[in-house]
């Protein structure tokens, strides 16, 4: 559903997709790499130089439009400092601990609330994330079908919706419904 | 992409199991749809959290209970002075087996009491870049103190997740078959220590098999 240019905020794209686009950086890059959050400005700022200088025509959704100008610029920084990328390439699958992440407290928060879920959300979060087992073979560990391992990760997350949701974690929205 | 769609490659996705093409549908959908980021950011602070609670977060005996099943038949009664002659047998084999002797030094694995350090590095040895047919078996290098290796093959569908205590995995006829000439497949290996602490992650690493 594209909008006219003229009709777009550029406080509230900003907002809106500042935590996107850290997203999808820092998933690009690897969750370790220091950089994300200068890319993430870069990336903001090239959108609104080009939604002010009637780059964007509105045939695509504002999402895609900015969405691209991230892959691009990923790709750029990956060219330039494909050195100090070599250290992330096997980091790439693999999510942050520590302080690297975000404020410490807030993760030791979400962390606290993750060993307090019943053993069953545990057992599965303990296979499915920490040891990254596939569905597949989570289930085959602890009885369940593939589906009902979903069902317990979703399950899960939403027991600590609260949690996260206090967090603002860095790729979260800010807004809290 | 339908929001059902999406939920389901939430997880393939934060942990790089999407190729190239679904991440990027899967990224363009996100960018667009605000509930939809919600949930995937909400799920990738789960996912760090979990990391950081450790290995200690499953309870106590719990996968290895479910191993056994429930509906595993109970054992038949045994005369006591065959239960008894047993029991001195396995005592006497449990002494032989675990009595302490000289070995490597243990490898520390924790840095503050959760920050994973990793042991050394996992290097694939096959398959790699073009090969003439389908891969017999794929192979890796050991680690030391790993007691389990988890393989995970991209490309075919579904993605393809073996977990064995050998330095290979052997491709039966029928897996064999899933794999298409001229495509290109990416493979993985993670080394994790009894206690499922991971070890050591391979480079991500592509082959293709020849037309």
């Amino acid at each position: 559903m594209a909008r006219s240019p003229e009709a777009l905020d550029l406080d509230e794209i900003a907002a809106r997709f500042r935590p996107i686009i850290g997203l999808k950086v820092r998933r690009a890059l690897g969750w370790g790499c220091p950089d994300w959050e200068d890319i993430t400005n870069e990336v903001l700022a090239q959108a609104i130089a080009k939604i002010r200088a009637g780059e964007f025509r509105g045939d695509s959704s504002i999402g895609t439009f900015i969405y691209t100008i991230t892959c691009r610029r990923v790709i750029d920084f990956v060219r330039d400092k494909t050195k100090e990328l070599g250290r992330f390439h096997s980091e790439t699958d693999v999510l942050p601990v520590s302080d690297r992440f975000a404020k410490e407290e807030q993760l030791a928060e979400l962390t606290a609330a993750v060993r307090a879920l019943p053993p069953k959300y545990r057992d599965v979060l303990d296979l499915y994330y920490y040891r990254e087992l596939s569905r597949e073979e989570t289930g085959r560990r602890i009885g369940l079908t593939p589906t009902q391992v979903s069902d317990r990760v979703h399950y899960a997350q939403k027991l600590l919706r609260n949690v996260l949701r206090r967090g603002r974690f860095p790729f979260l929205p800010d807004s809290h419904d | 992409m339908r929001h059902s769609e999406f939920e389901a490659k939430i997880d393939d996705y934060l942990l790089g199991r999407l190729g190239e093409e679904d991440a990027g549908r899967f990224e363009d959908h996100y960018f667009n749809c605000s509930d939809c980021f919600r949930l995937t950011a909400e799920r990738a602070a789960l996912q760090a959290a979990v990391k950081s609670a450790g290995p200690a977060l499953a309870s106590p005996g719990s996968v290895e209970e479910a191993r056994r099943g429930r509906s595993q038949p109970k054992p038949a009664r045994i005369p006591f002075r065959w239960a008894a002659a047993g029991a001195m047998i396995l005592g006497l084999a449990a002494i032989v087996l675990f009595w302490p002797r000289p070995g490597p030094e243990p490898v520390v694995l924790t840095r503050n009491g959760s920050d994973v350090v990793r042991g050394e590095s996992l290097t694939l040895v096959t398959p790699l870049g073009a090969i003439p047919k389908a891969p017999g078996k794929f192979a890796w290098n050991p680690v030391a103190g790993a007691a389990e290796y988890t393989i995970v093959v991209e490309g075919i569908d579904p993605t393809w997740t073996v977990t064995t205590r050998d330095l290979f995995i052997e491709v039966s006829g029928e897996n064999a078959a899933r794999f298409v000439p001229g495509k290109s497949y990416s493979w993985q290996v993670k080394a994790f220590t009894s206690q499922g602490i991971r070890l050591a992650t391979s480079v991500k690493t592509a082959f293709r098999i020849n037309r």
